[in-house]
């Protein structure tokens, strides 16, 4: 804070300097002139140190959220004037926060708009580059790593099934399938999306492309697609999302005195599956599961960008040095200053999908299509803001075989 | 303050490989900015930068409208868009209606539509197609069609008239819809490429739509007709822009 201090006293007397030197020289000297171009470079510094953080209303909706109140956390989100560089985040979290709210049409609008946005997205912006350069990866803007936009596909698949609309979930699994061949190493462990992508096929009657992911799922997992069903048997897919995953943090590293990398990184926490049983009629029935810890899957997705994060870093210090010298040369008080608040404003970037759960899973129970209710237990307790959740999920197998049916616990009210 | 930033750097095992490079590179980095002929060079393309960033704060477009003629083909990039709906609806409407394998003569065939399956990576609405392509049949006078979404309303309709409502001399008689000779069916299928990502100024992207249609005999099972529409796209766009 005093160091702070101090910086706004020393860029406040530049300021009557330089006013000073406006008002009172008719013909302005080239050394003022200088001395204006310094401030200008501290004054952008400044204004970039603001844009060091996520949307405030984003955080707050955040809060809300993870508080148990999805509805109100929508009303935050819908009045949130969102800086353009975290468009894609606005839209990640009203889409998960209203598929947790059971507002499934809003989900898929705003999951389609996330994943318009990550299209236009993907290319070199020379503008956000460019401010990047002089001040932090905070100024671009935010396109998402590559395992959030596969949960657009995975979480858009559930709205799909949810919604009764197979056709376009096998749409969504499409989309899903372009970028695990795109990114096989950092996405390939995501057995639930997979599996996920197998049902959609199947739901919408594209027996061969679910026999596919089948057949991928056999070979890297072992897993065996599922028995055929009686023909009075019916089959319910629970798909649970449980807790939150884990924020990403920032590393620094002092290279030098005046000299300083940060970069994202995602901690080594192992966050627990949930345990669920699920019973009828006071039975406890067997189940089959899939299930994806989210967290492993994100981390390997930005160690992939490492290297590009690391070369930006490598020319935003060069840049930094050459400014801060310059200025230095000329002024030895400015760049001192220029020095201290370029090395202030290099921060990692930390944003990411923060309503996301830890972990997603798919349940898998038959039943007799004539059976009306089965009682769910999710113990999540070992995640965070987790609990023991009693759920008393409907059955409707009078006229379909399968019905799904999502479950998200770790919101306080779960 | 050492010790702690290791132990951070340790976490993340990318940064860790990359850090001795990184480390000499910034150092190489430093030493040249103190070369003072590469200072005065850099110098100017900093201001320049630093400029750049100010306008960009301040650069705004205007929005605009136009209208487009339905039947001008327009595209904006390799995607499914209005005039390939155009175009797959003409060409296989005038398949059909001049295919010899349908009889279309003295009675008009009755068809029932069972939609289209979109089996492409797009939210593309085929009930469109399918609609566009009725129209055209019913226009042309050599084809009858059942209103299939209707059914549950037709009975509706009927229930309502017989529960009392409605006169008996003004009540539908029922037992008299027309059953369809023909199912009208299809697939939408696409495959896409992208290019891979490389130093270039461009990326391609390349789309192949096959819209298959066919015409089942609702008797026989036999398909009577059936044709198909390719559409094959490359569109480009630069990977980097403002």
């Amino acid at each position: 804070m005093q160091i702070l201090t101090t910086l706004a006293a020393q860029t406040h007397r530049l300021i009557v300097n330089a006013n000073i030197c406006l008002h009172q020289t008719v013909s302005v000297p080239v050394a003022d002139i200088k001395r204006r171009y310094h401030l200008v470079v501290i004054l952008v510094c400044v204004f970039f140190m603001q844009a060091c953080a996520t949307s405030g209303a984003l955080t707050v909706a955040r809060d809300q959220f993870k508080q148990g109140s999805p509805e109100l956390a929508l009303q935050t989100l819908s009045e949130a004037d969102v800086s353009r560089r975290d468009q894609l985040l606005l839209h990640l979290d009203r889409a998960l926060v209203s598929q947790a709210a059971g507002r499934y049409e809003d989900s898929v609008r705003e999951f389609e708009a996330a994943f318009k946005l990550t299209d236009e997205l993907d290319y070199f912006s020379t503008r956000d580059q460019a401010t990047a350069l002089v001040s932090s990866d905070w100024a671009i803007r935010y396109s998402g790593e590559s395992s959030e936009r596969l949960w657009i596909h995975t979480f858009q698949m559930i709205n799909y099934l949810l919604l009764d609309q197979p056709q376009s979930a096998a749409v969504e699994a499409r989309r899903a399938v372009a970028l695990f061949e795109e990114h096989a190493d950092t996405l390939g462990q995501d057995i639930f999306t997979r599996y996920l992508m197998a049902l959609s096929f199947e739901a919408a009657g594209q027996r061969d492309s679910a026999g596919v992911e089948y057949r991928k799922l056999q070979q890297d997992f072992g897993l065996q697609k599922p028995e055929p069903l009686k023909r009075d048997e019916g089959e319910i897919y629970l798909l649970v999302a449980s807790g939150f995953i884990e924020p990403k943090l920032s590393g620094d590293l002092l290279i030098d005195l005046d000299a300083r990398i940060s970069f994202p990184y995602y901690p080594e926490t192992r966050q627990s599956l949930p345990e669920i049983d699920v019973s009828a009629d006071g039975k406890r029935i067997n189940i089959e599961r899939v299930d994806t810890a989210l967290l492993p899957v994100a981390r390997s997705a930005l160690q992939q960008r490492g290297k590009a994060i690391a070369a930006r870093q490598a020319v935003r210090l060069a840049a930094k040095y050459n400014i801060a010298d310059n200025i230095s040369d000329q002024d030895a008080l400015a760049g001192g200053i220029a020095k201290i608040f370029l090395l202030a404003i290099e921060r990692a970037d930390t944003r990411s999908w923060e309503t996301l759960p830890a972990s997603l899973s798919i349940v898998r129970v038959t039943v007799p299509r004539d059976q009306k209710v089965v009682s769910v237990r999710v113990d999540d307790i070992r995640n965070f803001a987790g609990a023991i959740h009693h759920i008393d999920v409907p059955v409707k197998l009078d006229t379909v075989q399968r019905n799904f049916y999502l479950i998200r616990t770790g919101i306080s009210n779960g | 303050m050492w010790s702690g930033a290791l132990q951070i750097l340790n976490v993340s095992k990318t940064f860790d490989r990359l850090l001795p490079h990184f480390h000499a590179g910034v150092h190489r980095a430093g030493n040249m900015m103190k070369n003072q002929s590469i200072k005065r060079m850099m110098n100017s393309p900093i201001k320049t930068l630093l400029l750049a960033v100010c306008f960009a704060s301040l650069a705004s477009c205007a929005a605009t409208t136009r209208t487009l003629d339905p039947e001008v083909e327009t595209h904006y990039d390799a995607s499914y868009d209005f005039s390939d709906k155009k175009q797959i609806v003409r060409t296989l409407t005038d398949s059909l209606l001049s295919s010899p394998n349908v009889v279309t003569e003295p009675a008009k065939p009755i068809i029932i539509v069972y939609g289209i399956d979109n089996e492409t990576s797009e939210h593309i609405n085929t009930g469109g197609i399918t609609d566009d392509i009725r129209l055209a049949l019913i226009n042309s006078g050599q084809y009858r069609f059942i209103n299939r979404k209707q059914r549950d309303n037709l009975l509706a309709e009927a229930d309502y008239q017989y529960a009392g409502f409605v006169p008996p001399e003004q009540r539908v008689v029922e037992g008299r819809q027309l059953g369809a000779d023909f199912i009208l069916s299809g697939t939408l299928r696409s495959i896409e490429k992208k290019q891979p990502r490389q130093w270039r100024l461009n990326r391609k992207k390349l789309v192949y739509y096959s819209m298959n249609l066919e015409l089942t005999n609702l008797e026989s099972g036999e398909i009577s007709w059936a044709d198909n529409v390719e559409i094959a796209r490359e569109s480009s766009r630069p990977i980097i822009g403002w």
